[in-house]
């Protein structure tokens, strides 16, 4: 159980964490759960469909952030940076995807932003070939279909 | 970003619920697709980051995402490639405007998204367009745009006849604050605007070559109590303003060449941090607690001692301060210089004529103690070095100046003395940082001739030696100056023409007390562009001269000093240089290219 000013959040692989409220509350999701039920305030918040690892990854993020929040004397806005971007540096694909689920569904606006900011990086100037490489999307069009998308918006090509 | 927002039903919506663990994955060892499987939402944020054509090209991806661009909540409509071409071929304007609507109208018959974070356009569009700027800027706002940007001057650079410029649609905006119920039972379509049509969502507004009145800019900042930023420029049908209210969110205001305005009065705007002004005649600042940032500039008589009344009063937060005077005399000849205790950094934009001194700028140093950073940008034509005495400055101890910036460096006595002053006089002097580029047009390389280049050269090499060693030098830019043998011949204008001549007339004034006209009409004649490879001795191009207007008639004030022609030409170079002064670095490129021809013109008559 959580000492006060503490949150438990528990992954869907069973791993708990206890971290302080002002991190958790990072995500809209959890702050509406524990503004409206008191009872999410004392006991175990579980986090449907994050595991361990990601909540953990989650957690850091939140914990850098909140603590600048709150002092930007210590974590200066350029620290929080370069933080962010070693962070999204180190992350694999399958961690990547895995994030942007998390954030989107846990609503932690910040981080969603920029995941998909380093997606659309990915994505900024390559060749749809390209692309589909990078994130092994499989073409399912044929020939022709392709074709004809191109004719529709040829100002785009 | 904005909060998110659900994406309409009928795109799949969390197709992928039954997502797959990535360990399945990595044991088949096949990769998969896994970017496909995250929700819609999160795929149209990240298509909403990419510009629209980027969005689009997403389409032929794979099934999955063959629709999803079309809910993007970001449309720009830049199409920097036409505009590109248009500055080659200037005749192509009609075509590629045409090209231009029909793209827009096309996406926008496309786009499904039911909100926007951002709408902008940037066309060389005017008046003639009217009614299909007035649809889209209804598309935008039934959107609920969160920001909306138009550029409509004259190749998104050039400031366009006001009369030419399109106006902002006020009826939008009547029709929000309610029309009388006759009114709305005459045109039903106006009760369809009046229920759809909020600005509540707006928190960017930047209009550039629209006009729009002081009256639907006070309106927006009513209705809109989001808006934190409101740029415009160029709107000649602003006259009055007012900017008041202690409820409003606006942090950042530029109001830059709206050379009709009368009086500009900010007052009661307690989150404004920012503010640009360029040529307001009557300017009153009044409660502004969080001003930090000031961008002034200007060129009527007594402006800089009326502004500096009006900044006294935000002494106590004013941390960083623009002035923009292309005639330094006007600044150096302050007096009564209020005391500037907080400003860091001070940033001045002016001329360099004639190798004149510019130690009158020490002066007002001393009215800033805790000064951290000093930029100096300068703009020149043809640089002339002038052998004199270098000037001694006001001896003051700058006790907390870190670095200086001086742009426009060329080696001139004034550059030298300037940099000799910093060095003797701040003690805790850490970084210079030198441009050898006249700062009219930055983003474009400046063409020299091997004597200035050489002369850039053996200056840059002197400034190392005067410096001590505990000073770090930088050197910035110094490979965009370009050689060009030419250079003397044809001034190169940005769009690839050549600078043929430039008439200058006064416009007669009959109660002009003094004799002297103050204000002239600039007529601008261009030459084709000339092919890359043309030789010297073959000019094909310039047997036939195509007049091209800049601005039909842009005017400018200032004062004339004496009866003296020589006097009064070189006043008419620094009033076009004046009135030219914007944020726009190619109008400046322009005024810079007037000046080298008035100096070549008066070099050429005085030897």
């Amino acid at each position: 159980m959580a000492s006060k000013g503490n949150l438990t959040l528990k992954s869907c692989n069973g791993k708990e964490f206890i971290v302080e409220e002002k991190v958790a509350v990072m995500s809209t999701t959890i702050k509406n759960m524990v503004d409206v039920d008191d009872s999410f305030a004392q006991g175990v918040i579980p986090i449907i469909g994050v595991d361990g690892k990601i909540l953990a990854k989650l957690i850091e993020y939140c914990k850098e952030h909140a603590e600048a929040d709150e002092d930007e004397e210590v974590k200066s806005e350029e620290y929080l940076k370069k933080f962010d971007e070693k962070f999204v540096d180190e992350l694999n694909l399958n961690d990547l995807y895995d994030l942007l689920k998390a954030s989107n569904y846990l609503e932690i606006t910040k981080l969603l932003n920029l995941l998909c900011q380093k997606v659309a990086s990915m994505i900024k100037g390559k060749k749809p070939e390209e692309i589909r490489r990078i994130f092994n999307i499989k073409n399912d069009f044929t020939p022709e279909e392709e074709e004809e998308i191109n004719r529709q918006n040829p100002w785009a090509f | 970003m904005g909060e998110r927002r659900k994406v309409s039903s009928c795109c799949q919506l969390n197709k992928c619920q039954n997502r797959r663990h990535p360990s399945e994955d990595q044991i088949s060892q096949v990769p998969v697709d896994l970017i496909s499987l995250l929700p819609d939402e999160v795929l149209v944020f990240i298509l909403s980051l990419l510009t629209i054509k980027e969005a689009a090209r997403t389409s032929v991806l794979s099934s999955r995402w063959m629709n999803l661009w079309k809910y993007t909540r970001r449309l720009d409509f830049n199409a920097s490639k036409s505009l590109e071409r248009l500055e080659r071929k200037p005749e192509m304007l009609e075509s590629e405007r045409h090209k231009y609507v029909n793209w827009v109208n096309r996406v926008l018959q496309l786009h499904e998204g039911l909100t926007l974070d951002e709408f902008s356009l940037y066309f060389d569009l005017d008046i003639s367009y009217q009614d299909v700027i007035d649809r889209w800027l209804e598309y935008a706002f039934r959107r609920k745009v969160q920001r909306l940007e138009l550029n409509l001057l004259l190749n998104c650079i050039f400031l366009r006849d006001w009369l030419e410029c399109c106006d902002f649609p006020d009826c939008l905006l009547d029709l929000n604050n309610g029309l009388s119920k006759e009114q709305i039972h005459l045109d039903s379509s106006a009760i369809g605007l009046s229920k759809l049509i909020e600005f509540g969502s707006l928190r960017e507004l930047c209009l550039k070559g629209v006009n729009v009145t002081g009256e639907v800019i006070e309106s927006f900042l009513h209705n809109c109590p989001l808006l934190e930023r409101l740029e415009v420029v160029g709107s000649g049908k602003l006259v009055n303003l007012l900017v008041s209210g202690s409820s409003l969110m606006l942090k950042h205001l530029e109001i830059q060449l709206c050379h009709n305005a009368k009086s500009v009065k900010i007052c009661d705007c307690n989150n404004l941090v920012s503010l640009g002004i360029f040529q307001a005649e009557n300017l009153v600042l009044m409660n502004l607690p969080m001003l930090a940032e000031v961008s002034v500039g200007g060129n009527l008589p007594n402006f800089w001692s009326h502004v500096f009344a009006q900044l006294s009063r935000f002494h106590s937060k004013l941390e960083l301060l623009q002035l923009k005077d292309y005639v330094p005399q006007n600044i150096m000849m302050l007096r009564d210089f209020p005391q500037l205790s907080q400003v860091k950094v001070w940033v001045i934009d002016t001329g360099a004529y004639y190798d004149n001194s510019l130690m009158g700028l020490t002066s007002l140093i001393k009215a800033c103690p805790f000064l951290h950073k000093f930029v100096l940008k300068l703009l020149w034509a043809v640089p002339v070095k002038k052998d004199r005495e270098n000037e001694k400055g006001a001896k003051c101890t700058l006790e907390h100046l870190r670095e200086i910036e001086l742009a426009g460096y060329y080696g001139r006595t004034s550059d030298a003395e300037l940099l000799m002053y910093f060095i003797e006089n701040a003690v805790t002097l850490e970084k210079i940082v030198i441009d050898p580029r006249s700062q009219g047009c930055s983003h474009l390389p400046i063409k020299r001739t091997n004597v200035q280049k050489a002369a850039v050269t053996s200056a840059l090499k002197e400034v190392k030696q005067l410096v001590p060693k505990h000073i770090e030098v930088v050197v910035s830019n110094y490979d965009a100056i370009v050689v060009e043998q030419d250079f003397q011949e044809y001034a190169k204008l940005p769009n690839g023409r050549f600078f043929q001549s430039c008439i200058v007339k006064p416009i007669p004034q009959p109660h002009n007390s003094q004799g002297i006209t103050d204000e002239c009409e600039l007529r601008w004649t261009f030459l084709e562009a000339i092919p890359e490879d043309t030789s010297g001795d073959d000019h094909a191009g310039l047997q036939h001269p195509q007049p091209w207007d800049l601005a039909s008639t842009p005017k400018a004030d200032r004062h004339g000093q004496s009866g003296d022609i020589s006097r009064t030409s070189e006043n008419v170079a620094k009033c076009v240089v004046a009135s030219f002064l914007s944020s726009s670095c190619c109008m400046l490129h322009a005024a810079c290219c007037l000046l080298e021809w008035n100096n070549l013109n008066q070099s050429g008559k005085g030897e």
